[in-house]
């Protein structure tokens, strides 16, 4: 008996101390930390890490075990158990002396003194739930972690058990992806169906035949979302069947596609009219391998040139070409062979199937080591149209050079023609001037030979504003000084009478040594008719007719100034007498094209002219012509 | 550019009024002893070809208008140069045309006999100023 105690005893402290459970009792009715009072199993001692050999376990001791923040709590429900006379039961924690820190459960029943009503024995369980609590704990935070990634997934997760047409849950994402809650799902089965694109529905039916057979799948279709928007989903789901091969739930994943379905569209957009262009241009795309073999081509090519795709792919390019610009192309690849990446420019001639040629142009470039593109890439453009205008254009420009040349020495003979007879007539006036002292004749002769030599002038200046106006510029480095010595010379002979009779003086003075870029005839021009204006406006008045021409060349250009002390011109007529046919006064003797030549063959030489001068003042004409 | 005094002149010019104007004018101003003028290149050609002899009586000065028909003045030149030295070597050619364009001064001015450029009608002043620049 003693010795089945015993092992009893042993029984029960082994199994206390593998469920981590400690007995005590407490006699109520002996005052707190009587020795005795507290009777506690060894595993007690254990959990809550008292020496049983050192010390016997009382009240104080056990509060001193107990954590600061659970006394109150824990002394509270023990008095409230005492009062109600109910069940004790508490979870509270420990802290050992070396500061760990342990969960316990304790739960004891108190019995009463019958007469008195006073607690007089408390039994009760202590045990461990650490590892429990904290195996709870990490669960919960798991959890948590958990619910908080399904509440911000964009993809709706959802099962539904078929065999009651009932959603069994629905992830909290399907208000942002349909614009219903969870519960709008869960109220109406067929909320997932009826937000469906009536088009796209059929998408939907037509995968109940796979779902019935259990084989997971996807699908994309088109939904209203709660605000109209359409919006694009996708759907991965997962059926499951039963052992009698009978659809019993679906579990899926809906994802909102609509921002990479957008992308997508416009990709394909983008694309396609990519390609039409392609298509449709007189541009092509070809490939062609580092043995000239066409490994692609795009279809405009097929449609530039006639030949179809079974005759154009893995040929050798070359045969296309004119013969006579093989070589030129045997060059240009054998360039781009040895500079990958470098573009390089062709023009030849490529053979249609009809047999003709059309004009090519191409850009050509080495992508052999570009594992994209593996090839020679060829921009090819059909230039024929192009080329053909520029051969018109060309043919054209002799053509108008021919008969320019043409027109040029027509209006020549025209001006040699209409000028024979006046000189003729000037020459016999000279003449009869010479052979008669008739004071009236004399007059008359006069008269007629003013008349001419207007005509003459006339001719001449038709002659030389036709030539600036149809002839090209021609640059050379012109001496100022010698061109303004031989004018001057030039003129003094033609007007040697005027100059005589008027006692007009001409005063050159050219500065810098520098020579003018510019056009020689057209200056001679603008200083022949200067001059000679202001020989024919001098003022035989004035004390000292006088015309002094100024030049001064550097590297940018000459300023020219051209003085007379002549008749002037009245400043309101200023700007009206570089217009065509201007005359400004009836004594006007020139043919009214003079000054307008000069601006016009000046703007020519891209210089300018200026004008100051008043009416007896004498003039002043200011120009600058650049070095060009 | 000449002697002060020509000895003698050939004005070669299709127009008569000015082949008068220029014998005239020279006749008065006594610009040269003799003065001949032709009508045409070619009778002119023939007629300094006439003195392949005697070139004693070949004139100095030869006033050529360039705008003639048959043979205008440069055809002419072409074939004067081709003339026998001893015809050519002392005789002096100045255009006198009524010519504006620049091409014919231009053209003038290459050939090495072509010494001046007059622009009709002829005057004492302009053979004056020929003399002297």
């Amino acid at each position: 008996m003693t010795k089945n105690r015993q092992m009893w005893e042993q029984h029960l402290e082994a199994s206390q101390r593998i469920a981590r459970l400690g007995s005590w009792e407490i006699d109520l009715t002996l005052p707190d930390d009587t020795p005795g009072a507290w009777f506690t199993s060894d595993e007690t001692y254990r959990i809550l890490q008292v020496d049983k050999d050192e010390c016997e376990l009382n009240s104080t001791l056990f509060y001193a075990r107990v954590h600061p923040d659970d006394v109150g709590s824990l002394k509270e429900k023990l008095y409230s158990t005492l009062k109600e006379r109910s069940q004790f039961e508490a979870q509270h924690r420990i802290v050992w002396p070396d500061g760990t820190e342990r969960v316990v459960y304790e739960r004891a029943e108190i019995e009463y003194d019958e007469t008195s009503g006073r607690g007089i024995k408390m039994i009760g369980t202590l045990q461990d739930i650490t590892e429990r609590v904290m195996a709870e704990n990490r669960l919960k935070e798991a959890n948590k972690e958990l619910s908080m990634l399904f509440a911000n997934m964009q993809e709706v997760y959802y099962s539904v058990d078929l065999t009651k047409q009932r959603h069994i849950q629905v992830s909290d994402a399907c208000e942002k992806v349909y614009g219903y809650t969870a519960e709008d799902f869960l109220n109406n089965n067929n909320l997932w169906i009826d937000v469906v694109l009536p088009e796209d529905k059929h998408i939907l039916y037509d995968n109940f035949p796979a779902m019935a057979l259990g084989k997971p799948f996807s699908q994309a279709y088109r939904i209203r979302h709660k605000n109209g928007e359409i919006r694009w989903l996708e759907s991965r789901l997962s059926p499951t069947l039963n052992a009698d091969g009978l659809l019993v739930r679906l579990d899926g994943v809906t994802t909102d596609i609509t921002e990479s379905k957008n992308a997508e569209q416009v990709l394909m957009k983008s694309e396609s009219k990519f390609r039409s262009l392609i298509q449709n241009s007189s541009d092509a795309i070809t490939v062609i391998d580092a043995n000239e073999k066409m490994i692609f081509a795009s279809d405009s090519l097929y449609r530039i040139t006639g030949f179809t795709e079974e005759e154009t792919m893995g040929t050798d390019s070359i045969i296309f070409m004119h013969p006579d610009d093989r070589p030129g192309a045997v060059k240009i690849k054998e360039y781009i062979l040895t500079h990958p990446g470098v573009t390089r420019e062709y023009t030849y001639r490529r053979l249609k199937k009809d047999g003709t040629y059309l004009w090519a142009e191409i850009l050509i470039t080495n992508m052999i080591d570009d594992p994209a593109v593996a090839g020679i890439v060829i921009n090819f453009r059909d230039i024929t149209e192009w080329k053909n205008q520029q051969d018109e254009l060309r043919a054209l420009n002799i053509e108008l050079k021919k008969s320019n040349k043409q027109l040029d020495s027509f209006v020549y003979s025209i001006s040699h023609d209409l000028r024979s007879p006046i000189t003729s007539m000037l020459g016999i006036l000279n003449l009869a001037e010479m052979d008669t002292n008739d004071a009236e004749l004399l007059c008359k002769l006069s008269m007629l030979r003013d008349c001419n030599t207007r005509l003459d002038h006339f001719i001449q200046d038709i002659f030389t504003f036709f030539r600036n106006a149809r002839t090209e510029v021609t640059l050379e480095r012109v001496a100022l000084d010698e061109m303004l010595n031989e004018v001057v010379g030039d003129l003094r002979t033609v007007y040697a009478a005027d100059l005589e009779n008027k006692k007009l003086r001409i005063e050159t003075n050219v500065r810098g040594a520098d020579k003018l870029h510019s056009d020689k005839g057209r200056i001679r021009v603008v200083l022949n008719k200067l001059i000679a204006k202001a020989i024919r406006y001098a003022d035989h008045k004035k004390t000292d007719p006088c015309i002094e021409v100024t030049i001064s060349v550097n590297e940018k250009g000459a300023e020219i100034l051209i003085k007379d002390n002549g008749i002037g011109i009245a400043e309101e007529h200023h700007l009206k007498v570089f217009e065509m046919f201007s005359r400004v006064s009836k004594k006007s003797i020139g043919s009214g094209l003079g000054l307008y030549i000069v601006k016009e063959t000046i703007m020519k030489l891209k210089g300018s002219i200026e004008l100051r001068s008043g009416l007896g003042n004498g003039a002043e004409f200011h120009i600058f012509l650049p070095q060009m | 550019m000449l002697a002060d005094h020509v000895k003698k002149v050939l004005v070669i010019d299709d127009s008569e009024v000015d082949r008068f104007i220029a014998e005239r004018v020279m006749k008065k101003s006594g610009f040269a002893d003799e003065i001949v003028t032709i009508n045409g290149g070619q009778d002119s050609l023939a007629y300094l070809l006439s003195f392949d002899a005697d070139p004693s009586g070949l004139p100095e000065l030869i006033f050529l208008d360039i705008r003639m028909p048959e043979m205008d003045g440069f055809e002419f030149l072409d074939r004067f140069i081709s003339l026998p030295e001893n015809i050519i070597k002392n005789i002096t050619v100045v255009m006198l045309s009524s010519s504006t364009h620049p091409d014919d001064q231009r053209r003038a001015k290459e050939i090495s006999c072509v010494k001046g450029f007059i622009d009709k009608p002829i005057s004492q002043d302009k053979l004056q100023q020929m003399m002297t620049g």
